[in-house]
């Protein structure tokens, strides 16, 4: 592909690439996002579960 | 990048004999009548890169066309195989095909993980082009114009991703909504403030409110913090004391459940109003929704349509006259109908799973109040009947949701299911009545007031903490996801926006090569968009000063050829990155010498750095072109076929001296 335009899957590896850059933005949800993206399960539902599962984990003194 | 060096078929299509062909990565032309065996050379390179050759596969012969390559003259026995040699020795191979077991197989020699790579990289590259399918992008629809780009640049990929980050970000949407949050949590001060009299925001203030308590019993000991207070009450409790708090914190959990009811049961209406909508629409267009079944048939007759696979007016389906431009757009709509049902159905289905998910979730925390001990007793025999009672009126969304809609089978009104939750103020009051009581019996037993009052501040507490934890983490996690879709969004536009301009200059430039002055200009390929989705792509361009979509609108058949040939060639340019050869297989049938010679110029000045391969008839077009040609070093052929269907080439020479 030429070097101006970009194919799908380097618009969404750019991405994932870039994600932990964007400010204010929580790490650990990033990195589910990205590890999701990795290992082929970015579905709603696999994401979904997982940030359920942080929620779950996330230590009672982060408050 | 790849380039042809040399080139070997022997029993494909219609060559029989072995054909050798030594371009050493140069530019060639192949010139013939029809039926000479040109297109078998495109058949034969279309099926070594693509496992297949698009008009000939069908149902009659094979998905991928395997059973029509075998030249029908070359003996059983004798294989059949192309052979290609790159100026990257490392990716050439011959790939063949055989007989086994009355099938037929096909394989290639070179087998190593570097020519895999570069075929599966080459499977996704623009490099044929046929007469046949000049016209394919520039006739589709909008939606099949977006569709083929986003197989070209896998758009699809993309917009599978943001479907998938805006999912995640409505259903944080919905838990927090359900969540229930702020009126939970004031409904929870409020029980602390009826217990120590004032309200309680941190821990701190819980520690003062405690150690006030517990100075007026004459204990001297401070606590410290919230978890001391465990200690303490441990310390204060007697064994009479313990079942009566127990009893209270039961009675506390009850009531803490009846006050979350209104809102799940509105959350069930909610869904439910939905489903039944739905199902509702579904079930009133119930033919058609049958019908999804003929989706696939549907489809089947388009494709035959587009790649003529039965004769000229002829419905493929059922072999009546038609007129195949009516009944194309005829059956596009009726897939297009078929696929908005097929899709209803889906979200039908979500909604279900939805709905079947909160009423777990309810019954789950119904079952853990129903195990408690303390529901057991006589005494509270008629709130554990309550409960199991709304766990059954739970069973009447479930009968609901497990009706069938294609028999006709229909839905209960949501008025008819909803659930009230009005009958459980007795079971409250019953509660509070019970508290009330406990406290009264105890009425002179400061120390036993104390304990209930920390006890009970105590649970409430911690509630509060936890549902603000759950608030807070929710709300994080939403904001982290918003700010995640959005600069999704923004790259996802900058990139489309990147692509289409860049695809529309070109698609412009190399228009204007060919057709110069003709007040047809300003090419572009503009996004159509519905609620951030790119539903379609439309090409607009300015026919003399207005602004026009589509080409067929005003442009002669010659001008659409024309700028389905500039299309393919703008693919090569944009997307091409590991071959650098591409074929043209007479597509200039339509072009008359003018046009013939711009496009010569074209394939010179924008291409030469190509290996590019022309297959044509035109003689008289290799004729006027072939000084300039060899000047370029490009080589010029003419194919014959023999009496016996032995194919040979030959050096073009000019008849005309």
């Amino acid at each position: 592909m030429s070097i101006q335009i970009k194919s799908g899957k380097e618009i969404i590896d750019e991405f994932f690439d870039s994600i932990h850059r964007i400010p204010v933005v929580d790490p650990k949800i990033t990195a589910i996002l990205d590890q999701h993206h990795r290992n082929g399960k970015f579905t709603a539902t696999h994401l979904s579960n997982a940030l359920f599962k942080l929620r779950e984990e996330t230590p009672d003194d982060s408050h | 990048m790849t380039v042809i060096k040399s080139l070997f078929i022997k029993g494909l299509r219609g060559i029989k004999n072995e054909l050798t062909l030594l371009p050493g990565g140069n530019s060639f032309i192949i010139f013939g009548d029809n039926g000479s065996g040109k297109s078998s050379i495109t058949d034969t390179l279309e099926w070594f890169y693509k496992n297949r050759v698009s008009h000939l596969t069908g149902e009659e012969i094979g998905r991928i066309g395997q059973e029509a390559l075998k030249n029908t003259l070359l003996p059983h026995d004798e294989e059949s195989f192309t052979s290609i040699e790159f100026n990257d020795n490392s990716l050439d191979s011959q790939k063949k095909i055989y007989h086994k077991k009355n099938s037929i197989q096909s394989e290639y020699s070179n087998t190593t993980p570097q020519f895999l790579q570069y075929l599966e990289n080459s499977q996704k590259e623009n490099l044929i082009l046929r007469y046949r399918d000049l016209f394919d992008f520039i006739l589709a629809s909008k939606k099949e114009k977006l569709d083929t780009l986003s197989t070209i640049i896998g758009l699809s990929e993309v917009t599978y991703t943001r479907d998938t980050l805006r999912k995640v970000l409505g259903e944080l949407k919905k838990e927090y909504k359900m969540g229930n949050f702020d009126s939970r949590i004031s409904f929870q001060q409020s029980k602390i403030i009826g217990l120590l009299g004032r309200n309680i925001n941190s821990e701190t203030q819980l520690v003062e409110a405690v150690n006030e308590i517990i100075q007026s019993l004459g204990i001297k000991e401070k606590i410290k913090t919230a978890d001391g207070i465990d200690d303490l009450l441990a310390v204060l409790s007697k064994p009479d004391d313990y079942h009566l708090l127990e009893l209270q914190t039961f009675y506390n959990k009850i009531t803490d459940w009846i006050f979350n009811l209104p809102a799940a049961a509105d959350t069930l209406d909610q869904i439910y109003t939905n489903y039944y909508k739905h199902y509702q629409d579904l079930a009133n267009n119930i033919e058609k929704l049958n019908k999804i079944v003929l989706e696939n048939l549907l489809t089947e007759g388009i494709k035959a349509i587009k790649t003529r696979a039965v004769g000229s007016d002829l419905c493929p389906l059922c072999l009546q006259p038609k007129n195949l431009c009516e009944l194309l757009d005829e059956l596009e709509a009726r897939t297009q109908e078929l696929r908005e049902f097929k899709k209803e159905k889906i979200q039908l289905n979500e909604i279900k799973k939805n709905l079947e998910k909160e009423i777990k979730n309810l019954v789950q925390k119904i079952d853990i109040l129903l195990t408690d001990n303390n529901m057991m007793t006589e005494e509270n025999r008629m709130v554990k009947r309550r409960l199991e009672g709304f766990k059954n009126e739970l069973e009447k969304y479930s009968i609901q949701l497990n009706r069938d809609i294609s028999p006709g089978q229909h839905l209960l009104p949501p008025a008819e299911i909803r659930i009230s939750c009005e009958p459980f103020e007795d079971v409250r009051a019953f509660c509070l009545q019970k508290q009330e009581a406990a406290a009264k019996s105890k009425r002179n037993d400061f120390k036993y007031d104390a304990q209930r009052k920390i006890l009970l501040s105590l649970d409430t507490y911690r509630m509060i903490d936890r549902l603000k934890k759950e608030r807070d983490i929710l709300e994080n996690q939403q904001r982290s996801m918003e700010l995640i879709y959005t600069t999704f969004l923004k790259k996802q536009k900058e990139c489309i926006d990147a692509f289409l301009n860049y695809f529309s200059g070109y698609i412009d430039e190399f228009y204007q090569f060919l057709n110069p002055g003709e007040r047809v200009e300003k090419f572009a390929l503009v996004p159509l968009e519905r609620d951030e989705d790119l539903v379609g792509i439309t090409l607009e361009y300015t026919f003399h000063e207005n602004r026009e979509t589509p080409p067929q609108k005003y442009l002669s058949e010659s001008h659409l050829n024309c700028l389905g040939i500039v299309f393919f060639l703008t693919s090569v340019k944009a997307f091409n990155r590991w071959n650098r050869f591409f074929i043209l297989d007479d597509v200039m049938s339509q072009f008359d010498n003018e046009h013939a010679d711009r496009f010569t110029r074209l394939l010179f000045e924008k291409f030469p750095d190509y290996q590019v391969i022309v297959m044509s008839h035109e003689k008289k077009w290799v004729e006027r072109i072939l000084d300039e040609v060899k000047e370029k070093n490009w080589q010029t052929y003419i194919i014959e076929r023999d009496e016996e269907g032995n194919v040979s080439l030959k050096p073009f020479i000019n008849s005309a001296g």
